[in-house]
């Protein structure tokens, strides 16, 4: 109960944030479509490519906002002198990015469905649940990097951004090679099966369920290492 | 019953101690003033009490309890800046606070916004300095707590302000039943309602004892004593 007071509390504040970056993607990607309008093939990619990128950054803004604000606002105090430990302080923030990533995932998944239908009219396919899940992961794994990344950066109190951006460097490092060291583990998970048809020439395609599992996995550990860090570390 | 026992306290910002060798008790139902000029630790000291900031070395109990999840339940904090989401409504503070503690007194509340004339459907970032500190003292007072942490409840706030979270403190205070810590530089105006004083300079204890007791020792006023100490 507590847990959902403070997420509604995240909510609230975040409001604003959520509404205009979609309505900015949103618009953004009209202004190309409408700009572009018998579009080459391939800039359906180039476009959902880009339009992916764009809300991906913004995951990342907003994963350091949601704790920096706490910072700007002195509303730290507050937030540390409520009887809730790491752990709930860090599921209601995750909560709150998990929320927002899977309003970035429907924008991205319908905007990228869209330009294609209009690049490539008359595709039939079956990848929107996979690409759905893929993009949701990456979302919310880059929300709550950014709000790891960030948490640390904060219990420092000196060379905060220097040590903060090592950091960072360290771990996207790190998690690629973990991802490559893994690679053999999750080629063995099971795979969604893909059609596309277009214009009768029908291909197969399969996406691996790891590519959105370790994602998700590595989100689950961040939000363990940040529960730690606000418990053990953090400090007004 | 000892409500808060401290033993050998030290807090270290990178080479500076903003408290050391701090070493005392407080009894339940009493109301304490920790006195000293601006850096002189206060702040430092009700921060690890309410759980905010850790000891770099020595101990510190809150009814045998280290200060964390457990001690947050029973100690109601008052920060001496402003600590409040400044896009909420002053109501809907008092609200979100409500719903964290099961101390938390509505009777307590309404009486309290009433009396400090708080203006609840007002957003934070719209009131005055003034009428913040007010605000702060009903978020802080309007739990049956067992310890309260007032951090400079005075500072930087009208003369009828301090007069309305003065009264309201005196309004509030139930006895044996709660102990009470504020820390203030503004000796003059809190003293009558201290029962036990605590001087600090440069984070450490200068001065401690029955605020009576030391007015008969001195023959002198707390405010006068705290001149004679730092001026």
């Amino acid at each position: 109960m507590k847990i959902l007071r403070l997420y509604i509390k995240e909510l609230r504040e975040n409001y604003n944030w959520m509404l205009f970056s979609l309505l900015a993607v949103i618009a953004f990607d009209i202004f190309l479509l409408v700009r572009i309008p018998s579009m080459q093939k391939g800039s359906a990619t180039a476009l959902s490519l880009l339009t992916f990128v764009v809300l991906l950054v913004l995951m990342f803004v907003k994963g350091y906002r949601i704790i920096k604000r706490e910072w700007d606002w002195n509303t730290k105090e507050f937030l540390l002198s409520l009887p809730l430990n790491g752990f709930e302080i860090g599921l209601a923030k995750t909560l709150e990015l998990i929320t927002e990533a899977m309003l970035y995932t429907l924008v991205a998944t319908g905007l990228f469905l869209l330009i294609l239908s209009r690049d490539l009219s008359g595709i039939k396919h079956n990848f929107a649940l996979p690409l759905f899940l893929v993009i949701f992961s990456y979302f919310v794994f880059t929300g709550v990097y950014a709000v790891f990344i960030e948490t640390f950066s904060l219990t420092l109190r000196k060379w905060r951004k220097t040590i903060g951006f090592m950091v960072f460097v360290i771990l996207t490092y790190g998690l690629a090679k973990l991802t490559n060291l893994l690679k053999p583990v999750m080629e063995k998970l099971p795979s969604f099966k893909v059609t596309i048809d277009y214009m009768g020439q029908i291909t197969f395609q399969h996406i691996n369920m790891g590519s959105f599992i370790l994602p998700l996995i590595y989100t689950v550990l961040l939000y363990i290492c940040l529960s730690l860090l606000i418990d053990k570390k953090m400090e007004v | 019953m000892k409500a808060i026992v401290i033993e050998n306290l030290g807090k270290r910002f990178g080479t500076l101690w903003a408290v050391r060798d701090l070493s005392f008790h407080i009894d339940e139902g009493k109301i304490l003033g920790i006195c000293g000029p601006n850096g002189s630790g206060k702040s430092t000291l009700l921060k690890i009490l309410a759980g905010l900031l850790r000891p770099t070395r020595g101990m510190v109990k809150i009814y045998g309890e280290n200060p964390g999840k457990h001690t947050k339940r029973v100690v109601s904090y008052m920060s001496e800046i402003d600590y409040l989401y400044p896009w909420m409504k002053a109501g809907e503070i008092l609200d979100f606070a409500a719903s964290f503690y099961e101390d938390w007194d509505e009777r307590k509340r309404k009486d309290l916004v009433n009396f400090l004339k708080i203006e609840e459907d007002k957003k934070i970032r719209e009131l005055s300095r003034g009428m913040r500190g007010r605000l702060k003292i009903a978020l802080a007072l309007s739990r049956r707590a067992k310890i309260y942490l007032l951090d400079e409840p005075l500072s930087g706030i009208d003369l009828s302000s301090r007069a309305k979270i003065l009264d309201a403190l005196v309004r509030e205070y139930r006895g044996q039943e709660e102990t009470m810590i504020i820390s203030t530089h503004l000796v003059r105006e809190a003293e009558p309602l201290f029962e036990e004083v605590i001087f600090l300079k440069e984070g450490e204890i200068i001065l401690r004892g029955d605020a009576d007791e030391l007015r008969e020792t001195h023959g002198k006023s707390i405010t006068e004593i705290f001149l004679e100490y730092f001026i």
